[in-house]
Parts: structure tokens; C-alpha cells; sequence
């Protein structure tokens, strides 16, 4: 039977593996371009007009399609030219029997194919190394609440992101949070090397898998914590760019083809420069630079000569502006990387030239393809472990220390036992930096969090864990993005009316009312004052009579289904709790100091009532449970009432840090006009 | 030497009519004047004075400059640094006809940029005159669609700030146009062969063609050149220090980092595709129609909106009504803001900027009109050959700069047209003194308060600000600086004359 045949795994598309750009150099030709393996999935159908539904003799997977599915829809409008370009078919039996479009510039139909490709990819990676579904961020919108003053956010289920691979005439491309959208640009080239590219010629971002990789990381971190577009630690932008260079950068690892030409060229030395380590080649060209824009492990100087980046312990204390911090991170994560790929790589150099220096002339071809797979394991092994972190990472604040802290704990839950001391490769790389995560001891025991078994009361933890139970019963099976979000949000809410109790309801029965106030507080770094009026006098909300705490939010409850790679089955839930507050602060000059007297309620707190010295301030924690043991396993927080916090919040903010602005539009303006993505690759600095 | 009739003070008169320029010069030879000079004379949109008005400026000009005995005002020398409306306004021939057209003018001195013989002025002319043209497209466009876009995130989370900054963020714009005497909603004055906008290029037109005719005519200078001896008292050298010949005169924002140059100047902007589409838009609305060049994919590739609301694919999707907040129509604009600043900083390079030096004492007066670091950087790498006594000296711009002892702040003191260790900081004389002209509240970050705080530092207190009610120089006059000596300050006071209408500083 004809109808028993499964469907594939893979949908096969080509496309670039960096750029167009180095197609057309002799050197790199043969390596960029390759057939992306995306996972098959069933496609938007084109509705066909006359046609009767066929009962099933010929089954949906071979229908005509719109690039549209369960993560995306690409809608090519051009606004600068007035322009829809059709929307690819990749359901065209010859593009099925050819691994799609040829790789083309000037074909609009390939541009989609290529941003499909490189986007499904990079979603996928995050998957494997979630082990979940993931989950754009949430549509909002306010509505007045019923009988109050205030209005009420809603949240919705958003299913694909929107893909515009041609919506500016700029060299940027960014993700829009309010649109949900990607949005690309294009440019006319004037490059330093007129060889390399012809200036004038138009350079399309949407052909870059650096920039398309980077906007879609932009995209899954804000689906996974929202409250990290928020500027209140000069880390958190700086973060944001760094991680979606990081994915961006390790990806290239995951193609053979390119891999196994720059190990042959660098000798297996990837210390030297070499194209995988180059973000955005022919953007960074484009616009008259030399190199790759954002370079890990080294740099063109003024005469154009390459030289490795040498870290510098001050590096993190000194370095504000966003894009140069973010690239400390990279820098740190890239070197980590290296040193857990060179002890591998010794031995096989060894046994092949008898010792363990870089050997002189071509490497033999088979040694090439050690070296490249010993490479791609190192690579995906990093880029897992960089994505499972943020499980790890405290819901709103992020420095970078937070994030070492988190890949080291989320590693350590993995792995026990660090025989390719990958662990002690990062500390040592972030440590070269000076990223110490506020830990004195930079030992492996210090940064990992610790245990929270017992912190709880017995019998609530137990109720709790009831509770998660049934989550993942419920949701666990779920394959439907939709459902899971819809479920999750019900057993969060719970229905009163069924008198099923939601999650946030046992929280405050069991931990808040129930007796354990003061010690589920500091824990998990809330507060909970005893009534309404106290609460007010903190500048915490009480937003019902009927409640029993101080307002707090379930941001996130996700289920973690990991196997580790002892083959043991990791089963966890993260879930995220937020308060938030408004702090006053008494400035004199340099000197800024929380005003005890001062905190407001933000939500009803009108801004002119607020003064001019204010900040919202956010605190909370993401817990980890283990739905195996029924116990809280790890606490990661961010106390709301850590008034040292409050001030660095203020000084960033307040431009106190040292960092200079652009004084014309405001940063501020710019961000929040098309989100605060827009304007950060913008390539003005 | 000291020669008997060598120029041995200047006196430096600074409106203060509001935020723009206007520096009269008057040259002296013991008592007698013998020699004046006007270095710009405008002002930036709506920043008017209410205390000083123009007329009074221009009464004054004409009181101080008409000869005993003369009808007409007499001036030496008018310098027009660069084309923007705080600089160039009042020489309009039809908004002021009668401030300038009775004054018999010597020379006219311009700046390289201006020479229409000069063809790489030719191509920045051109360069900037499509950009400004495309700004003013832009900027009415997203004036127009304000409303819509503000509709689009009504009703959602953070929606009310992306409304708010939408607006700001128009205000801005508009104010960057202001420079060239336009606003958003004046019209497409876009002309072919045209310089940057009609107004200012009416202006400056008016400048080199009706106010030189009454005397030698139009001088175009080179960066790294003298003004011809014969021009000018004895006693006195005037050095060009810019604008920039090659290159340098798009870069208007420091370089961050030692190595990377990665700014988008106007030729290299790789903004050529948005100034197009900008272009070719203002043309549609004129009737025009758009060339192929307007597609990235060539002509016939594609399909248009009214078409595309019946494809059934962007019907549930682009045009979804519930998924409006997800259009883009407009996004591909809001360059424009990131745009006009490349471009404002631009022109202000294009400034004339002149060192004048008394030759006995080596003291330097710096006119930078409103130059910004390319600029800046640049005078490092001319040199001027000049004769004292028998001898032949070489002059470089660390030697102009750590002889000033009069800097007239480039660009209002914005926080990019001052350079801190190339320019500044050479600047060491201890009788250094500061001129700018500015208003409050004309234009965000001026007055960037880390350049004042520095400037206070160098000049000991001795900053003198035009029209800002934050720092009246009647204060400055009242107040001994802590940091000035007593025999300094008698000195500082006996050269400084504060009045409303303007602050005249004594150069000796």
C-alpha cells in the first residue's frame, strides 16, 4: 500500500551556508552552498480552486503549499517598492525532487527558501536542547479589568512568527516584539574590497544565515523570557545580541561541508582565522568594513592584518556599549569552546604527525574528517549546553554572571561527572574576562546553585509536586502548540467556578497563607506582607480584596524532558515567579539611595505621580522542580528587595554608568519605536 | 617684529538673537578699526530670542558698520560657513530683503563646497541634495501616516509608549529639518539641480551672487591654504583648516573602538536604495513615474497591493483585520531619523573653518563654524608654511590649536563637533576663552554639559553663552571664577563688554 509510506524526516533545501558573498570567490564556492535538512513538516495548503476533496487517495503531504506552518509565515511584501512576491511552493514536485530553488539573489522565491531554512533550523536546535516545544512570545493586549481603574494585560497564543524578508531598504534586519515579526533588509554595497563585491550591488540580509540565525534567537529568548528586552543591567541587551551571536556562530559547525574546508585550510588550528568564527561575512563587507561585523576570536587591525583577540581580565568592568560587552560574551563562549575542542583534536594530531603540534602542510584527507567531526561534537555539545542555561537564568536581570552560574548548574544536572572538563573550560574563559558572577571562588561547587531539598514545607512540597504531576500529564503528551499553551495557562489559572484550584492559587494557599510566608519569601526572593496595606506602603500591588497576597505572576511553566547523555531521563519543570515595584530614589549628584518612603504601586500609579527619580523594579525567581523526587531541586532569584539592585538599576538607566547615548533621538525613542532590536544593528558606531 | 601698523586686537561681537550664529569681527590697529569681518548670520527654526529680535542685530550691524559721513554700511569681509538655515537665514533675499542688500561687501568667503567649478563639491552637492530631498519625502510620509500607525498598537502591551515614541520620534525629525529651513509639511522642494533644500540653497545663492557683486567677489578656499596676504590686515594670517578635501567630510560621529571604521557616510551609507525609493515615491506623488531601479528584482517581478488583497494567501495573512499591528508599510522609514543625522552631519562638515592669528602674539581666534570630528580630524594633516621676520616657519594645527585663546564652539557645543584629544585638549593658553551660541531647549543634547564642565575646566570659567537662560553671561560677568586669579579676572573683565543684544569679548 501506497498510503503506508511515512512521511519524510527531512525536507531538503538548498541555500547558503554563510553568504552569497563567498560564492563567488573561487577559494570558498564549492563549500557554500548545501542542502539545509530541515524537519519535515506539513505546510500551509493552497487552496485549489474546482478541486473536490479527494478522500484521502492522495494524502496532504504532497498538496501545493504556502511557506507558511506550525513556527512561521513568510509574507514577502516590499513596502519601498509596493510589491508582493509570490510565495514559494515548496511543495512543487520539482522543488521536492531538487531540494528546492537553486540558490539564487535574484530570485525573491529562493530569498523565502533560504529564511525557512535557516529559521527552522535554528528553532530546531533549540528544541533538542530544551527538550520542548518552544513558544513565540505572547500577543498582549489590555483591556480595562472589570470594575477597576487599571487595565488588565491578556495574553495570547501566538502561532507562527511573521517573516518579511525584504520589508527595509537599510543593512539591518530585526525582530519586532509588538509585531511579532522578523523583519528584513536590503542595501546597496560599498565595500573596502571591490573584488570581493561589486559596489553598488544590492546585498540582501535575508541570504545571510548569520543574520537570519541571530533575528530568530532574538525571537526564541523573547518567547522564553519575556522581561529580557527590559535595559536594567548594561548586561541584558548586551546578552541578548551576544547569545544570538553565539547561536549564530556555532551553527555554521553543524555543516559539514563548510567545516571540513576550514579545518583543511586552518590545519585544524581554529584559533586562526577562519570564516566559521565571522559573523554576517558579506554584510560586514558591504558596508566598507573588513572581515566578518562581529568577530569572535580576533580582528582586522588599520593595515588590515589579522590578530587574535586577547582577553583582558578588566574587559568586563570597563566595556558599556552593548554591542562591545555583548562580544566579551561570544569571546568567552567561543574560547571555551576551543580549549574543549583542542584537547580532542591533540590526539588525533598526535597520532597522526607523532606529536601534538599543528602540522605544516595539507592535512590528510582523513584526518580532515576526524578533526571537522570532532569539531561539529564539540560545537553542538556548546550550543546545547548555551541553550539548556536558560531554563537556569533568573526570570528578569540577567547579568552575565547569572549566566555562567546557569551553565554551569544546568550542566552539572546533566552531567555528573565533567570528564572532558567542559565545565572548568567556561569558568576559565568567562574568569579570563573578569565575569565572576559575584562568586570569590570561581571552583565549580561555588557557582553551581545549590540544592533547595527540604527548603520547603513537607507537606506543601508534596501538593505541589501533585500539582506539576498532573501538568505533565496533561500537557505531556500534548503535540499541539496551541493546546499546550492553552492547557498550561489553565492549570496555572485553575477555574473557580469548577472549584479546581490553578497553580498560582495552591502557591498562595499552600506557601503564602498557609503558614510558610516568610520562609517561601526567601526563597524565592518575594514579598509577602500581611494585608493590603502594607503591601501599598512596599509598592506592591494587592490587586483583589479577596486575595490573600500581595500580587504576584506565573511568567512561565514549562515542562523539561531531557535524556541525559548517560541515558538517564531528566523530567523537570521551570517555572518563573515575578513581582514588581516602583522605587523612588533620592539623588545628589553621583549619590543615589533608594528612598525608603517612596515605593509605589506602578500599575496605579499615574506617571506624573511617579517624580523624576524612578524606576520599575522587578524581582522573583525561576524554580526548578523535579517531578521525579517531588522535590524543589534549584532556585535561581532575583530578590525584589535587594535595594543595591534597585540603585545599579537606576544608575543604568539614568546613563550614571558611564555609558554615552546618542543625544539627538533618545535610545529610548529609537527603541521603543520598532522595538529595542531595530536600532542595535544599525551599523552607526 | 612688531610692526606700527599691524593689526593688535580684535573685537568679537556674538549676538544673541537665538540659537544660530552671527560673529561680528572688527580688526584693530590701536584705535582704529581697519578692518571687519561677518562670520554667518542665522537662526534655526522657532528658536527665536523674545528679548533680542533680529532687527535689533541688524540695526546694529548697520550703525557700527556705516562709515561717519557714508549712507551705506561698509563690511570687509562676509564669511557664510556652510548651508544650514542657523547660519545662512538672514541673508534670504525675499523673507529679509532688506537686513543685507544695502551693505557693500569686499569679498565673500566661502568654502570649497560652495565652488560650482569644483567637481567633487559637485558630486557631495549632489549627494546631499538627493538626501535632503529624500529626508523631507520621508518625513512627510511618516507625518501622514502617524495616525495609522498609532491605531495599529492601540489597545496592546507597551502599545502606548511605541505611540508616544512614534510622535517624539516625528518631532525630532521635523527638528532636523528645521536646519535647512524646512518642515515636513512644507511641501516637496525637491528641485533637480538644486542644492540641499531651496531655502538655504536661495540663501546662499543670494550670498554669492547679489551681495559679493558690490565688491571683489566670491573667494572659494582650500583646506590647508592662507588667505591671500593682500586681503587682509597686516598682522594678521588667517588659516583654512576645512572643510576636508577627500573623504574625511562624511564622517560625522566618532569612531568607537581603535580600528573599526564601520559609519555610514553619505556615500557609502549603503542608504542609496532608501534614498531611491524615497525619491522615486515624492516623484509618484508628483506625478512622476517610478523607474525600474525602484525594484531590488527589476520591473514586472512581483505583484501590487490591490492585487495581492485578493490572493488568498495574503488576504488571511497581510491583510488579516485582526493582525493589523503586523504590517509593515511604514517601517522601512523610520531610517530616516538615523538618516538625517548622518546628513545633518554631513553639511555640518562642510563648514569653513578658520584660524585667525595676530601675528605679534601668536594668538588664535577658531571660527569651526558647526564642524564635526571628520572635520576635526582632518586639519592634523595640513601644514602651512609662514613667514615671520626673515624666517619661513611651519604651522600645524597642534600649534593653531594650543594658541587659542578665542574658540567659537563648534555646532551650538553638541556632544560630536567638539574632538576631546585632537582638538580640546590642545587647547592649553591660559587666556583661553569660549564663545557659543545657543538657546535652550532648541535642540536635544545642546548643551551637552560634559563638553561645558570641560570647557569651564579650560577656560577657568570663562565660557560665554549666547541666548541660554540656564547660563546668562550676565552671570559669568558678576562672578569671579574660583579657579582665575585676581589680576586674571581684572584682565577678563577689563575685555568683556555684556549687553542685551550681545557680548563682545576683546582679543589682545
Amino acid at each position: 500500500m501506497q498510503s503506508d509510506i511515512p512521511t519524510p524526516p527531512f525536507r531538503r533545501l538548498r541555500g547558503y551556508a554563510i553568504d552569497p558573498g563567498l560564492s563567488t570567490q573561487f577559494q570558498t564556492r564549492l563549500m557554500n552552498q548545501l542542502v539545509y535538512k530541515v524537519k519535515w513538516e506539513q505546510l500551509e495548503p493552497r487552496e485549489q480552486p474546482g478541486a473536490e476533496k479527494k478522500g484521502g487517495s492522495r494524502t496532504e503531504a504532497t498538496c501545493d503549499s504556502y511557506p507558511a506552518g506550525e513556527y512561521l509565515e513568510i509574507v514577502d511584501f516590499d513596502p519601498a517598492t509596493g510589491r508582493f512576491y509570490e510565495p514559494v511552493n515548496l511543495d512543487h514536485p520539482h522543488l521536492l525532487a531538487q531540494d528546492g530553488l537553486q540558490p539564487s539573489v535574484s530570485n525573491p522565491q529562493f530569498h523565502q527558501q533560504m529564511v525557512y531554512a535557516v529559521m527552522m533550523t535554528t528553532i530546531e536546535n533549540f528544541e533538542r536542547a530544551l527538550g520542548r516545544k518552544i513558544m513565540w512570545a505572547e500577543n498582549i493586549p489590555v483591556r480595562p479589568a472589570p470594575g477597576q481603574k487599571k487595565l488588565d494585560l491578556h495574553f495570547q497564543f501566538v502561532r507562527r512568527l511573521r517573516v518579511y524578508p525584504h520589508a527595509l531598504r537599510q543593512a539591518n534586519a530585526y525582530y519586532d516584539p509588538i509585531k511579532k515579526a522578523m523583519l528584513f533588509g536590503y542595501f546597496n554595497s560599498a565595500p573596502a574590497n571591490a573584488q570581493i563585491q561589486l559596489p553598488g550591488a544590492t546585498v540582501f540580509t535575508c541570504l545571510s544565515h548569520d543574520i537570519i540565525a541571530h533575528e530568530t534567537t532574538h525571537a526564541l529568548i523573547d518567547g522564553l523570557h519575556r522581561r529580557y528586552i527590559d535595559a536594567t543591567h548594561p548586561d541584558t541587551r548586551a546578552f541578548h545580541e551576544a547569545f544570538a551571536d553565539i547561536v549564530a556562530l556555532f551553527q555554521h559547525f553543524s555543516f559539514p561541508e563548510v567545516l571540513r574546508h576550514q579545518v583543511a585550510q586552518t590545519r585544524g588550528d581554529l584559533r586562526q582565522q577562519n570564516l566559521l568564527g565571522q559573523l554576517a561575512q558579506q554584510f560586514g563587507q558591504a558596508i566598507g568594513g573588513y572581515g566578518g561585523l562581529r568577530d569572535a576570536i580576533g580582528e582586522f587591525d588599520k593595515d588590515g592584518v589579522w590578530k587574535q583577540k586577547i582577553p583582558n581580565a578588566q574587559d568586563y568592568a570597563n566595556e558599556m556599549e552593548c554591542h562591545k560587552r555583548g562580544a566579551i560574551l561570544v569571546a568567552a563562549v567561543f574560547d571555551a569552546f576551543l580549549t574543549i575542542y583542542e584537547s580532542r583534536v591533540q590526539k588525533l594530531m598526535r597520532i597522526a604527525t607523532g606529536d601534538a603540534r599543528t602540522p605544516t602542510g595539507d592535512l590528510h584527507p582523513d584526518l580532515v574528517d576526524e578533526i571537522a567531526k570532532a569539531a561539529a561534537k564539540s560545537a553542538s555539545d556548546v550550543l546545547r549546553i548555551c541553550i539548556r542555561a536558560l531554563d537556569y537564568c533568573p526570570p528578569m536581570d540577567l547579568t552575565y554572571g547569572d549566566y555562567l552560574r546557569a551553565l554551569i548548574t544546568a550542566d552539572h544536572d546533566m552531567v555528573a561527572e565533567d570528564t572532558n572538563g567542559y565545565r572548568v573550560a567556561f569558568i576559565e574563559a568567562f574568569q579570563k574576562r573578569g565575569i565572576s558572577g559575584g562568586i570569590k571562588n570561581m571552583a565549580v561547587e561555588e557557582l553551581v546553585y545549590p540544592l533547595c531539598h527540604g527548603m520547603l514545607d513537607a507537606a506543601a512540597e508534596q501538593s505541589l509536586g501533585e500539582h506539576l504531576r498532573n501538568l505533565k500529564n496533561s500537557v505531556g503528551y500534548l503535540t499541539d502548540r496551541q493546546e499546550l499553551y492553552a492547557m498550561t495557562k489553565d492549570l496555572i489559572r485553575g477555574d473557580r467556578k469548577q472549584k479546581r484550584q490553578g497553580l498560582h492559587g495552591l502557591i498562595e494557599d499552600v506557601f503564602v497563607s498557609g503558614g510558610s510566608r516568610r520562609k517561601f519569601a526567601d526563597l524565592t526572593g518575594l514579598m509577602f506582607p500581611p494585608n493590603d496595606a502594607a503591601a501599598k506602603k512596599l509598592g506592591l500591588e494587592w490587586a483583589y480584596i479577596t486575595t490573600k497576597s500581595a500580587s504576584y505572576a506565573i511568567g512561565n511553566v514549562w515542562l523539561a524532558n531531557r535524556v541525559t547523555p548517560d541515558g538517564n531521563i531528566v523530567n523537570h519543570v521551570v517555572m518563573t515567579l515575578v513581582q514588581k515595584r516602583g522605587v523612588r530614589f533620592k539623588v545628589n549628584g553621583k549619590t543615589v539611595n533608594v528612598d525608603e518612603k517612596g515605593f509605589f504601586v506602578p500599575d496605579s500609579t499615574p506617571e506624573a505621580e511617579r517624580g523624576p527619580d524612578h524606576i520599575i523594579f522587578r524581582g522573583g525567581c525561576t524554580l526548578i522542580f523535579d517531578l521525579d523526587t517531588r522535590q524543589l531541586h534549584r532556585v535561581i532569584k532575583k530578590d525584589i528587595d535587594d535595594h543595591e539592585r534597585m540603585v545599579l538599576q537606576y544608575k543604568f538607566q539614568h546613563g550614571l554608568l558611564g555609558e554615552t547615548d546618542e543625544t539627538y533621538f533618545s535610545s529610548q525613542t529609537m527603541n521603543a519605536l520598532a522595538g529595542p532590536f531595530a536600532f542595535m544593528h544599525s551599523h552607526d558606531h | 617684529m612688531a610692526n606700527e601698523k599691524s593689526v593688535d586686537s580684535v573685537k568679537v561681537r556674538m549676538y544673541r538673537h537665538g540659537f544660530g550664529d552671527c560673529f561680528l569681527l572688527s580688526f584693530y590697529q590701536a584705535e582704529n578699526r581697519v578692518f571687519t569681518m561677518l562670520i554667518d548670520c542665522g537662526i534655526k527654526l522657532n528658536t527665536k530670542s523674545e528679548k533680542v529680535p533680529i532687527t535689533d542685530v541688524i540695526a546694529d550691524l548697520k550703525a557700527t558698520l556705516t562709515p561717519p559721513g557714508k549712507k551705506f554700511p561698509v563690511l570687509d569681509v562676509l564669511v557664510a560657513t556652510h548651508e544650514h538655515w542657523d547660519h545662512i537665514a538672514y541673508f534670504h533675499p525675499t523673507k529679509f530683503p532688506d537686513f543685507f542688500a544695502d551693505f557693500k561687501i569686499g569679498q565673500v568667503w566661502l568654502a570649497w563646497t560652495e565652488d560650482p567649478e569644483d567637481k567633487e563639491a559637485a558630486t557631495i552637492n549632489s549627494r546631499l541634495r538627493d538626501g535632503a530631498a529624500a529626508l523631507q519625502v520621508a518625513s512627510m510620509q511618516l507625518a501622514k501616516t502617524e495616525g495609522e500607525e498609532v491605531a495599529k498598537v492601540a489597545g496592546l502591551y507597551m502599545g502606548d509608549q511605541a505611540a508616544k515614541a512614534r510622535a517624539d520620534f516625528n518631532v525630532s525629525l521635523n527638528n532636523v529639518l528645521g536646519f535647512y529651513g524646512l518642515k515636513s509639511d512644507s511641501g516637496i522642494t525637491y528641485k533637480k539641480d538644486g542644492k540641499i533644500s531651496v531655502e538655504t540653497e536661495v540663501a546662499m545663492t543670494n550670498i554669492s551672487d547679489k551681495l559679493s557683486q558690490s565688491g571683489d567677489g566670491v573667494k572659494y578656499f582650500l583646506p590647508g591654504t592662507k588667505v591671500d596676504g593682500r586681503s587682509i590686515p597686516s598682522g594678521v594670517n588667517i588659516y583654512v583648516l576645512g572643510p576636508p578635501k577627500k573623504g574625511m567630510i562624511n564622517k560625522s560621529t566618532p569612531s568607537k573602538g581603535a580600528s573599526k571604521e564601520t559609519y555610514l557616510g553619505i556615500d557609502n551609507s549603503g542608504l542609496t536604495s532608501f534614498v531611491d525609493g524615497l525619491l522615486h515615491l515624492g516623484m509618484d506623488k508628483a506625478g512622476g513615474s517610478p523607474g525600474s531601479q525602484a525594484s531590488p528584482f527589476g520591473e514586472g517581478v512581483g505583484i501590487d497591493p490591490e492585487a495581492a488583497k485578493s490572493d488568498p494567501y495574503f488576504k488571511h495573512t497581510y491583510f488579516s483585520p485582526s493582525e493589523k499591528h503586523r504590517t509593515i508599510e511604514n517601517n522601512w522609514l523610520d531610517i530616516a531619523g538615523q538618516f538625517a543625522l548622518q546628513l545633518d552631519g554631513a553639511i555640518n562638515n562642510t563648514s569653513l573653518v578658520l584660524a585667525i592669528e595676530l601675528a605679534d602674539t601668536g594668538k588664535v581666534l577658531l571660527f569651526p563654524g558647526d564642524a564635526q570630528v571628520g572635520s576635526w580630524m582632518s586639519w592634523h594633516d595640513c601644514e602651512w608654511k609662514v613667514k615671520r621676520g626673515s624666517k619661513t616657519e611651519t604651522v600645524t594645527a597642534t600649534d593653531l590649536l594650543e594658541n587659542t585663546v578665542l574658540y567659537k564652539v563648534s555646532h551650538h557645543g553638541s556632544h560630536n563637533a567638539t574632538v576631546k584629544d585632537k582638538g580640546l585638549e590642545l587647547m592649553t593658553h591660559p587666556e583661553l576663552v569660549a564663545m557659543i551660541p545657543e538657546k535652550e531647549n532648541s535642540y536635544s543634547g545642546i548643551l551637552y554639559e560634559p563638553l561645558l564642565d570641560r570647557l569651564n575646566e579650560l577656560c577657568k570659567g570663562r565660557v560665554l553663552i549666547s541666548a541660554d537662560a540656564k547660563y546668562p553671561p550676565e552671570k559669568v560677568e558678576l562672578n569671579k571664577p574660583k579657579q582665575l586669579s585676581a589680576a586674571e579676572w581684572k584682565e577678563f573683565k577689563s575685555k568683556l563688554v555684556v549687553k542685551e543684544l550681545y557680548v563682545e569679548y576683546t582679543i589682545r
